[in-house]
């Protein structure tokens, strides 16, 4: 999921840096005030804070040598690979687990020159921000808690990796597509990059899952504990409504770019190729241009309008449950 | 496999001391440049490069200058530089190929054969990407990862996080230490069954990461034992950036500045069609 500095444009640079740069100054704050409650006296066995440092290194490390198996998307210029940024953050906590993936990033950077300089601001907001602070908080936490048997667990791990991956393959669609130095059309991109993201995803997940599941086998004083209380039931359908929304929009759009949908298909056989003959009165012209002007994705790219396709059905489904149950 | 890791080891090595492409030591010799100063001038040469509309490939090929002479200046080899920048094309060439199919219009012939924007915007793609590498490569190789780490840490960056740039990188090597062992562990009693099964993956990784774990907090209280809480030590003895510094980031801030807005290749040809 690396990008390139040769796809960015310096606005996308100036943007992306000042979001990544801020970030970061938040995670520092946040795990500075963790470290520091630490007293020298106390034994380091009783203050749980007292490892976040090496396990930061050390989880960082993982991650590290697992983002080295990697391979060239075709025609994206970007690497296909796992991010690691959910198993991360439910060890580390959100703030020293996005700070954990960006050192990894960095160091990726300045070692291997994998994803440049330039494009720094872009794969810390791609893969760490978006797996760490949106993708943990609003699907794998609220997914699980203590008590949660191991295959929930695994099937939060999974969600939210999916869920990650899939934000961060958009994102990088829409900042190569904002830099404009490739003459790639958009929706062949995000066709490219969509679904081979949510096969990684599924992936990570499994990878995730296994080792959380030895974690909690072995050492269950790892996990960030103290943020997998009982979670609200609200947040748990919310989760499962993004998750659902870019797992099934991501399938959904990638069917229908392939192939046409059963009424263009059948239309196309009776007419035997031919186009149907075009009667346009004035109110099929109206009604055409009042139709892109109100339709809020009047191009429509299938990947990205099956992802908020899905994700508006199951929220109107549930929003309409909501005002039956209180009735 | 655990040849692999025996060299992925010996790189990281490398890599902690700057090893990698210096010539003998001439370098050390010569007055050094503040690193704060050169990665300041590497990310100005990356904006300016990268600022270069796509399709001026010619004024592209001016800013190989930089990598050249630092690469001389510093003592890094530039042909180990360039080799190494390469690793970069796999990604960038398989995206700039669109740009070939899809700006068809033609821009020049050479004897009969029409080139079209296509053609220059892919070669364009082609050399931003090596020269954002090579300028990359040279800000670590030529001094070191820890001294880098240092160089950010003056510059300003939270001391939280340069600690976990160094811990990230040393903890690297403990964990491939622990996949050496276990490799080495599952060849002995394989005999000769190579792959192993897909359904024993996932206890692997996890008994990598109990392990790793495990033997990283053994390390972490001997640190903490020898009075090391949480932050790498600033250093005792440090270079206080000094003129030449100052006149090396002006410099070539100039310089960049000049190639950028002042189009000199486009002067030249305008002078050479008047003659």
């Amino acid at each position: 999921m690396h990008m390139s500095d040769a796809l960015i444009s310096p606005s996308v640079f100036a943007a992306t840096s000042a979001i990544a740069i801020a970030l970061v100054g938040i995670a520092t704050r946040q795990v500075s005030r963790t470290t520091r409650k630490r007293s020298i006296d106390t034994p380091i066995e009783e203050v749980r804070e007292q490892r976040i440092v090496p396990l930061m290194g050390v989880m960082g490390a993982l991650i590290f040598a697992a983002q080295m198996l990697n391979f060239a998307i075709p025609a994206t210029g970007s690497s296909g690979h796992i991010v690691g940024g959910i198993l991360l953050a439910a060890i580390l906590g959100p703030w020293a687990g996005f700070l954990t993936l960006t050192s990894v990033i960095v160091v990726q950077c300045l070692l291997f020159a994998d994803g440049g300089l330039m494009a720094l601001g872009c794969n810390v907001v791609n893969m760490a921000a978006l797996s760490c602070l949106v993708a943990y908080p609003l699907v794998f936490k609220p997914l699980v808690h203590h008590s949660s048997s191991a295959l929930r667990w695994g099937a939060a791990s999974i969600a939210a990796s999916i869920t990650a991956l899939t934000m961060g393959a958009l994102a990088v669609t829409i900042e190569t597509e904002m830099s404009g130095i490739t003459a790639l059309p958009y929706s062949r991109f995000i066709l490219f990059m969509l679904p081979i993201h949510l096969l990684i995803g599924l992936g990570e997940g499994l990878a995730t899952a296994a080792v959380i599941a030895a974690l909690r086998r072995y050492r269950p004083d790892l996990l960030h504990d103290a943020e997998y209380s009982e979670p609200k039931r609200r947040s748990f359908i919310f989760a499962a409504i993004i998750a659902l929304a870019l797992i099934g929009g991501t399938i959904a759009g990638s069917i229908a770019s392939t192939d046409p949908d059963g009424l263009e298909w059948s239309i196309e056989r009776t007419t035997e190729g031919k186009e149907l003959a075009q009667h346009q009165s004035t109110m099929h012209q109206g009604a055409a241009e009042t139709q892109q002007t109100i339709a809020l994705l009047p191009d429509y790219n299938t990947t990205l309008s099956g992802i908020i396709g899905i994700g508006a059905t199951l929220a109107v489904i549930y929003s309409l449950s909501l005002l039956l149950r209180r009735q | 496999m655990s040849e692999q890791l025996h060299r992925m080891l010996a790189r990281l090595a490398n890599f902690e001391s700057g090893a990698i492409g210096n010539q003998n030591d001439t370098r050390k010799q010569a007055p050094r440049i503040d690193l704060r100063a050169r990665a300041i001038v590497s990310l100005i040469y990356l904006i300016i490069m990268l600022s270069v509309p796509i399709n001026r490939l010619s004024e592209l090929l001016i800013f190989a200058a930089f990598p050249i002479i630092t690469a001389a200046q510093t003592g890094v080899r530039y042909g180990c530089i360039a080799r190494q920048s390469l690793i970069a094309l796999p990604f960038v060439a398989v995206i700039g190929v669109f740009n070939i199919f899809y700006n068809r219009e033609p821009i020049f012939a050479i004897g009969g054969v029409i080139i079209a924007v296509g053609w220059i915007e892919f070669f364009s793609i082609i050399v931003r990407a090596m020269l954002s590498v090579q300028a990359l490569l040279l800000l670590v190789r030529a001094e070191g990862y820890n001294a880098l780490c240092r160089a950010l840490r003056r510059l300003g960056l939270p001391s939280v996080f340069t600690t976990q740039l160094l811990m990230l990188y040393r903890y690297t090597s403990l964990l491939l230490e622990q996949l050496l062992s276990l490799v080495r562990a599952r060849q002995a009693r394989s005999f000769g069954r190579r792959a192993l099964p897909v359904r024993d993956w996932g206890a692997v990784i996890g008994e990598l990461t109990v392990r790793t774990v495990d033997r990283s907090e053994r390390i972490s209280q001997a640190m903490w034992a020898r009075g090391f809480r949480g932050r790498m030590p600033d250093e005792q003895q440090v270079q206080r950036w000094q003129w030449r510094d100052t006149i090396y980031l002006t410099a070539w801030c100039l310089v960049l500045s000049v190639i950028r807005f002042t189009h000199p290749v486009e002067r030249i040809v305008t002078l050479f069609n008047k003659l």
